[in-house]
């Protein structure tokens, strides 16, 4: 073999030994960038729907909530009863309540476990009651009158969260955690800002408030560890009005429909995984970690006159479009949607039933399916 | 140019002049200019610049219940028949709170919703209404005094505050700009209308 056959087979073995990676790596982006194909969507009846419901974790409590009667002046009370009953209609224990006509109604806020946090926002107060209506403990959040207090059970029962006025600060906000005894963990003073949203990631090691600081004018997500408090993640930077959790909670789904951003982060680290723009405002998104899918409606906003009152006008969304991407960012496939599903924007959901393979849209009091391919 | 020319011609600018100035007589709009300051309110439900009637009025006092003290009235009340839009005060407002919210008996259960909005230029200035049926704008979202917010439910009233969260404030006050303006308090105060369950709402002169 001469000296430029051996350069020659030299240059072929090394060629062919990068190109195979080269490969590799190609048919993995063709696997990650599988095409998803959308069929026809097809309205489904209640049936249907209750159908879908049924695979998922049944309710064991039931929370009968009542006004008995009400006094017709605005200045007078309300009175009302509250039963937990089981899932069978037993009745577990009940107590009568009343309130001012015009002021916030008592909530009573029942865990999937039968713990019943009662808040009652008109005196400030967070009561918890066992299964059998036994007293646990209870907590002056606010010492008045209040219409900014709320509170959300975790999904498995275990924390309960609580916004609320700061009774210590005028004008400022602060976040608590209950256990499910009742007991108060810790206390997160908030500054100015004002959470319009309280969510537990699916596991619970996360809980994340929405905000919009009213000093900066700027709206934002903060997320806490459930176990001690401590601030892990702020999303101020992108302003955003919506906030969604994966479902192992390690990512967080962060949404500027106005600036139509879409932001995938870590939830532990911050660190951010993708940032897309989209050409049309974010309406609803759901997020199935699992099969690496992101689904998001997005839709022009226009202002049409109201119906009822034509000499106003009422936002409508117009162009829509029903998207997939994976947790790349990469878009996997999209559906232009029916101008028969143009409606208010708040009239246009993704069906919380809606599953990776079978979208569900919620479009005013009607439900669309529709199954996917990949 | 005739005599007769010159007085068809004073005859058609009478009439344009006359159309004007009726046109203007009935405009609430032009009406709302003339008499309320630049930086004032219009009303926060349809019809916007026309006075509406009160059922009940700021710190006016309430009676608690079992759990929670007697207190006073935090916003005004203004009658507001089912179904009626609801309007921002003021242009460009940001939408910073939407709880959607139900109230009623377990077999006839309402719509009981609430919006918090907060005025563009002026972030301190925060206003909230509540008795909610129907909301059309969403978090976030940048509205203009013709923007249908949302529609009232069977209350009959729209609970509005000027001020949110302790730091409410009369909406009527008379002595500055920013409130809810036309609004002319002609009624005195009786026995009936003072404290502890009036058999009848307060009603102010329209």
């Amino acid at each position: 073999m001469n000296k430029w056959s051996r350069i020659t087979l030299s240059a072929l073995i090394i060629f062919q030994w990068t190109a195979s990676p080269v490969e590799v790596s190609a048919q993995e982006t063709t696997r990650q960038t599988r095409q998803v194909k959308f069929r026809e969507f097809s309205e489904i009846g209640n049936e249907e729907l209750q159908a879908l419901s049924s695979d998922e974790t049944p309710k064991n409590f039931i929370a009968n909530n009542q006004i008995i009667a009400r006094d017709g002046d605005i200045r007078g009370t309300a009175e009302g009863e509250f039963q937990l009953l089981t899932k069978t209609g037993g009745l577990l224990w009940k107590e009568p309540y009343s309130y001012s006509v015009d002021g916030p109604a008592p909530k009573y806020l029942v865990s999937v476990s039968g713990i019943v946090c009662k808040v009652r926002a008109d005196a400030g107060t967070v009561t918890f009651y066992s299964q059998h209506g036994g007293h646990l403990g209870q907590h002056v959040v606010v010492p008045d009158f209040s219409r900014t207090l709320s509170g959300q059970w975790s999904s498995e029962g275990r924390y309960f969260a609580v916004t609320s006025l700061d009774a210590q600060e005028r004008g400022h906000y602060q976040l608590l955690l209950f256990d499910e005894d009742g007991k108060q963990l810790w206390r997160h003073q908030l500054q100015t800002k004002f959470a319009h949203e309280i969510t537990f990631s699916p596991l619970s090691q996360w809980v994340l408030i929405g905000y919009n600081d009213l000093v900066l004018r700027k709206f934002g997500a903060s997320v806490f560890s459930t176990r001690d408090g401590a601030l892990i993640s702020d999303f101020h930077s992108v302003d955003p009005n919506n906030t969604i959790f994966s479902e192992d909670g390690e990512m967080v789904l962060v949404i500027n429909s106005q600036d139509h951003l879409l932001s995938l982060y870590e939830t532990a680290s911050s660190k951010k995984l993708f940032e897309s723009k989209l050409s049309r405002p974010i309406q609803n998104v759901k997020v199935f970690s699992k099969n690496n899918l992101i689904y998001f409606l997005a839709g022009e906003k226009t202002m049409a006159p109201s119906p009822q009152n034509p000499a106003y006008q009422r936002p409508q969304l117009t162009e829509l479009e029903l998207t997939v991407l994976d947790l790349n960012g990469t878009i996997l496939g999209a559906i232009e949607l029916p101008s028969s599903f143009e409606t208010s924007p708040n009239a246009l959901k993704i069906h919380p039933l809606s599953s990776a393979r079978k979208i569900i849209l919620a479009v005013g009091d009607k439900f669309f399916a529709c199954d996917l391919d990949y | 140019m005739g005599w007769i020319d010159i007085c068809i011609k004073k005859t058609i600018s009478a009439v344009i002049a006359f159309s004007f100035i009726s046109a203007i007589g009935n405009n609430a709009f032009d009406l709302y200019a003339q008499v309320c300051p630049q930086e004032a309110y219009q009303w926060p439900i349809d019809s916007a610049y026309v006075q509406k009637q009160l059922n009940g009025v700021f710190m006016e006092y309430r009676k608690g219940s079992t759990a929670s003290a007697d207190h006073f009235h935090d916003g005004i009340d203004i009658q507001a028949t089912k179904g009626t839009s609801v309007l921002p005060c003021s242009n460009d407002m940001t939408v910073i709170g939407v709880t959607y919210d139900s109230a009623g008996t377990a077999s006839n259960r309402y719509p009981d919703h609430s919006l918090y909005l907060q005025e563009l230029d002026a972030p301190y200035r925060i206003f909230f209404y509540t008795h909610l049926e129907a909301i059309y704008v969403q978090l976030g979202e940048t509205v203009s005094m013709s923007v249908e917010l949302a529609q009232t439910n069977k209350l009959n009233h729209v609970h509005f505050n000027q001020g949110a969260n302790t730091t409410e404030v009369n909406p009527l006050y008379s002595f500055v700009e920013t409130r809810l303006c036309p609004f002319v308090d002609n009624g005195l105060p009786s026995k009936s209308h003072s404290i502890r369950r009036s058999p009848k709402p307060l009603r102010l002169p329209v």
